[in-house]
């Protein structure tokens, strides 16, 4: 398969149309709350079925992709994070929105997001079956560590009150065991609920914990002896849409180290770009000169937030399209609509099928360039949803978040959740809470406890700490956990002395 | 902070750490009895979410007697209203879409919700909820061939 | 007298304007779009399956089904949803066997049982596997049972519990009790595929449709059928290697039985209706063709045939996964 003809292929019109048709599709979805790129794809699927595989899969796969970046233009414009791996930018990109910076900061995520897709889709072209290889290393037990590493973020992720912090974070871990036990088939939490077997569903959470509560936040204004709310727009946005090349530099390195980590962190199987995001605002953090701005108004954040959540598009089609494991949950979909139409992922797939996947790849990839012009371009007219008043944007929504919550699983338990945890999560912010470490257990629970009993199972014998012990990933885990740990202790001794 | 404001002041974060370990304990006492393996992971969960309600309500103590013996000033986050307002109408909302349907019951909540939030033109009111309730009708039951709840209208 | 006379010939006026409602409701049936609820989510290969069978049941009904997936509840929204719906013939639901059989988990509360359905048709069987990663020296059933008779704590990877190819998993120890000293299951919510190929587990059990997504990757050693499956027919049966090998009375058959059912009480005319449609739209040489282009093991069972496997299925649920899941 010559570049030529995959050029060919990607630049046919059908393929362009559908590619187009998937990012504005994806950017829609991703944007409104409670509906994700997934739900896309989900519904998509099926109608591909007649179609041409290049054009329906890159369009599926653009649905992906842009589905991850759309969520965070809800995020930075509203602070309601349009997909969970979203989550990571809201605060900062949110931050920024108030500050009349929201326009740049949605320049700096387009680009940053196309960056990371783009580049996640050039190393799934290049060095697909080699890096695949890499995640086959990761067993239960190294799995189990990469969630205890992912949980001691948590620390870095609450400024200013580490109890609260890691309050909410067992909070999320104790959500996080509703449901019947894969292991033992128990029911635990349920009440007799029949919608609660697979647990709370983490959409939900997220838009209550973000949107809603802030929703509840903005209701608090008001003046005048009639009390009446003050009905003032949430910000004139102002400023450069694109930054400047010096900004640009200076985001250079978080951008390349976001995109390594999206990209590793689509590769491990389960793991996706919500817990890709917070990493890479962590290490973010970690290495920043100003690490005291995230959380407040951080470009950098955003940026390695961006990145990082859209690197892990291509990164969880690595093990996918080469073991037919999925990275990420949005590419177990995928599969089925690769297996659908007859591309199974094996070495075959880039021998025999080269003349076809090839061109889907190059549209995927290509799929990142053209979301960050339509992004570009169409930034300044969506950045004027922060211009509408309050007493207009809250109540819509509420009712765009209340169908978006039903629509997860046609269930109203959802849209209650998503209401509880928007009182749950005023109550916090008003108590100096941060939201996410919630979320983050949420989704870091089920896959370390069900890691956790499967590495039980393997040591068989072996007394559990040492077979723990004798793993060599295990052990870097261990010292990045404790890093962790202990550069957020220093950290906070260092911000109370300030 | 007035001396008879000091002597009443009780920190929030004591409240909230005795209310959190109310709720850990009865959860934990539910989750022990789960049947075998299935119990470790909760247990181990709320184990660690009392241990911490218990460092907050020592920090709410902390922090009430020292504010009461002058040692530092600290206020409670005040709590208004109008957010209990609303989500007491939002509750009201997702009952009666439940019960009456999502469009019939969006189409009275929208100009409401404005309303309350002062929005008085209804040049606005009537565009906005016709218009979302068009889009997201359009964009999801016709297109998307999303299911709508079975309610007694539409 | 007259009064009886008239009361009499009103109460027969009324049943004839009944009957003819009747007869006039199965006659315009359907006269409006049919609803179907899969109970699993969109994309999946169950959902494939129903999405390959529709249109030729909509050609023989005259009518679009719509369908909505809602894999909430690991199937029991759509259960529950069939027992309480209306019996109108306008919403139809699926099941699976033996994900159904969770009825029976005392833990859960559901007083449904397969008898509080009526029975549209099976559309697709898929029969469970042993399998191993492609290279491995462990690649018969005869290498595997003196592996596992011979060495301890052998782990099996298999899905939730409860699942069919953790019955599956029973099934082999109820047919070699001798494995249960020296097997372990290792539980998931998906399968467990990145273990199989990392060689963190040696065997796992899935489906013969999961072949054709794991490609050249894994090598399957033998299916749990009473024959060879059609979609895959080099593979042998567990029971025949196992009588081949001197056991007697093997016969371990587990598969995962995907059908289609309705709300009882349903007008006999209508449910006659949707079954001939249903089963005459299975039957077309078309989709029987797409089935296999699609790698699902078509296999259309209806009526007394279908009731017959489920009875099956429950009676040996009931006396022996029961009680090895402690239930």
């Amino acid at each position: 398969m010559t570049i030529a003809n995959t050029i060919l292929a990607i630049f046919q019109i059908q393929v362009l149309l559908y590619t187009l048709l998937g990012i504005v599709l994806g950017m829609i979805l991703g944007a409104l709350p409670g509906f994700t790129g997934s739900m896309g794809i989900a519904l998509l699927i099926p109608i591909t079925y007649t179609m041409e595989p290049v054009a329906a899969l890159v369009m599926l796969m653009a649905i992906y992709t842009a589905g991850i970046y759309g969520g965070s233009i809800s995020a930075i414009l509203l602070h309601t994070p349009g997909a969970p791996s979203s989550a990571a930018t809201a605060d900062d990109g949110y931050a920024l929105t108030v500050q009349g910076r929201g326009l740049q900061a949605l320049g700096v995520s387009t680009v940053c997001s196309s960056i990371g897709g783009f580049m996640s889709g050039i190393a799934l072209i290049f060095i697909a079956p080699w890096l695949a290889k890499i995640c086959l290393i990761f067993g239960p037990a190294e799995k189990f560590m990469v969630a205890v590493f992912g949980l001691t973020i948590i620390g870095s992720l609450c400024s200013g009150g580490v109890v609260k912090g890691l309050l909410a974070g067992t909070l999320g871990l104790a959500i996080s065991c509703i449901g019947v036990d894969a292991q033992t088939g128990y029911p635990r939490f349920m009440y007799g609920n029949d919608y609660l077997a697979s647990g709370l569903a983490t959409i939900p959470v997220l838009i209550g914990l973000f949107s809603i509560s802030q929703i509840f936040l903005m209701s608090e204004t008001h003046t005048g002896s009639n009390k009446a709310i003050v009905d003032t727009a949430l910000s004139k946005l102002h400023g450069r849409l694109l930054p400047t090349a010096k900004e640009l530099g200076k985001l250079l390195i978080p951008t390349i180290r976001s995109t390594i980590i999206g990209i590793a962190v689509g590769i491990m199987p389960g793991a996706g770009g919500d817990i890709a995001s917070f990493l890479a605002v962590n290490v973010g953090k970690q290495s920043s000169k100003h690490p005291d701005e995230y959380g407040k108004g951080s470009m950098e954040a955003v940026a390695c937030s961006e990145t990082a959540n859209n690197a892990v598009s291509g990164g969880a089609m690595i093990p996918l399209l080469t073991l037919s494991i999925p990275g990420a949950p949005t590419a177990a979909l995928l599969l089925g609509g690769f297996t659908m139409h007859g591309l199974i992922p094996g070495s075959e797939l880039f021998t025999k099928h080269a003349d076809i996947i090839y061109p889907i790849l190059s549209g995927f990839t290509f799929s990142n360039v053209l979301m960050c012009v339509i992004g570009l371009l169409a930034a300044r007219y969506i950045a004027r949803v922060v211009s509408i008043p309050m007493s207009i944007l809250a109540p819509v929504i509420t009712v765009m978040a209340t169908l978006g919550c039903y629509s997860v699983n046609l269930s109203f338990l959802d849209v209650w959740a998503m209401v509880i945890f928007g009182l749950l999560g005023y109550l916090m912010v008003k108590h100096k809470m941060v939201t996410s470490p919630i979320v983050l257990a949420i989704i870091l629970g089920p896959i370390a406890e069900q890691s956790l009993l499967q590495s039980i199972t393997l040591s068989r014998s072996t007394f559990i700490l040492l077979y723990y012990l004798s793993r060599p990933i295990v052990l870097v885990m261990v010292a990045l956990s404790v890093f962790s740990i202990v550069w957020t202790v220093i950290r906070e001794k260092k911000v109370k002395k300030a | 902070m007035t001396n008879d404001q000091r002597g009443k002041f009780i920190s929030n974060d004591l409240i909230i750490g005795a209310f959190l370990a109310i709720v850990a304990v009865i959860f934990l006492a539910q989750a022990v009895n789960f049947r075998g393996i299935s119990r470790y992971f909760p247990t181990m969960a709320l184990s660690l979410f009392l241990i911490l309600s218990l460092c907050e309500f020592g920090m709410g103590i902390r922090k009430t007697l020292r504010v009461r013996r002058g040692l530092a000033d600290d206020v409670n986050p005040e709590l208004k209203a109008r957010p209990f307002t609303l989500f007491g109408l939002m509750c009201v909302y997702v009952f009666c879409i439940q019960h009456i349907g999502f469009f019939v019951t969006s189409a009275i909540y929208l100009p409401v919700a404005m309303l309350l939030y002062g929005q008085r033109d209804s040049k606005k009111i009537v565009p906005v909820t016709i218009g979302v309730l068009a889009f997201l009708y359009w964009m999801f039951v016709i297109q998307m061939k999303l299911h709508m709840p079975n309610a007694w209208l539409f | 007298m007259r009064k009886i006379v008239a009361l009499l010939f009103a109460l027969s006026l009324t049943l004839a304007s009944e009957s003819t409602k009747t007869s006039s409701a199965a006659d315009t049936y359907p006269n409006r779009p049919i609803t179907l609820t899969v109970l699993s989510a969109a994309g999946g290969s169950y959902d494939l399956g129903i999405r390959l069978l529709l249109p030729y049941v909509e050609k023989e009904l005259g009518t679009s089904i719509n369908v909505v997936n809602n894999d909430a509840g690991n199937g029991w929204v759509n259960w529950l949803g069939c027992y309480k719906a209306k019996p109108d013939g306008y919403n139809l639901y699926t099941t699976n066997f033996p994900a159904f059989f969770s009825c029976y988990d005392p833990e859960m509360n559901h007083t449904q049982r397969w008898d509080d359905f009526a029975y549209i048709c099976n559309f697709c069987t898929d029969a469970n596997i042993l399998v191993t990663r492609k290279g491995h020296e462990i690649n018969t059933v005869k290498k595997f049972l003196d592996y596992c008779l011979n060495n301890d704590d052998v782990v099996i990877a298999v899905t939730v519990t409860g699942g069919d190819d953790h019955i599956a998993y029973l099934k082999v120890l109820d047919a070699i009790p001798e494995l249960a000293d020296h097997t372990t299951p290792m539980h998931a919510n998906s399968p467990l595929t990145q273990e199989l190929l990392g060689g963190f587990v040696d065997f796992m059990i899935c489906n013969v449709g999961n072949l054709t997504s794991l490609g050249d990757n894994i090598e399957p050693i033998c299916v749990f059928s009473d024959r060879r499956d059609a979609l895959a027919p080099d593979i042998p049966t567990f029971n025949e290697e196992c009588v081949a090998l001197g056991y007697k009375d093997v016969n371990v058959n587990s598969a995962t039985n995907r059908g289609l059912i309705m709300p009882k009480n349903i007008p006999d005319d209508i449910q006659k209706k949707i079954v001939d449609a249903f089963v005459k739209g299975m039957n077309d040489p078309q989709c029987k063709q797409d089935f296999r282009n699609n790698h699902l093991g078509w296999n259309c069972l209806s009526g007394d045939e279908y009731i017959e496997l489920i009875k099956r299925e429950d009676a040996f649920y009931q006396a022996t996964i029961m009680p090895l899941l402690g239930w």
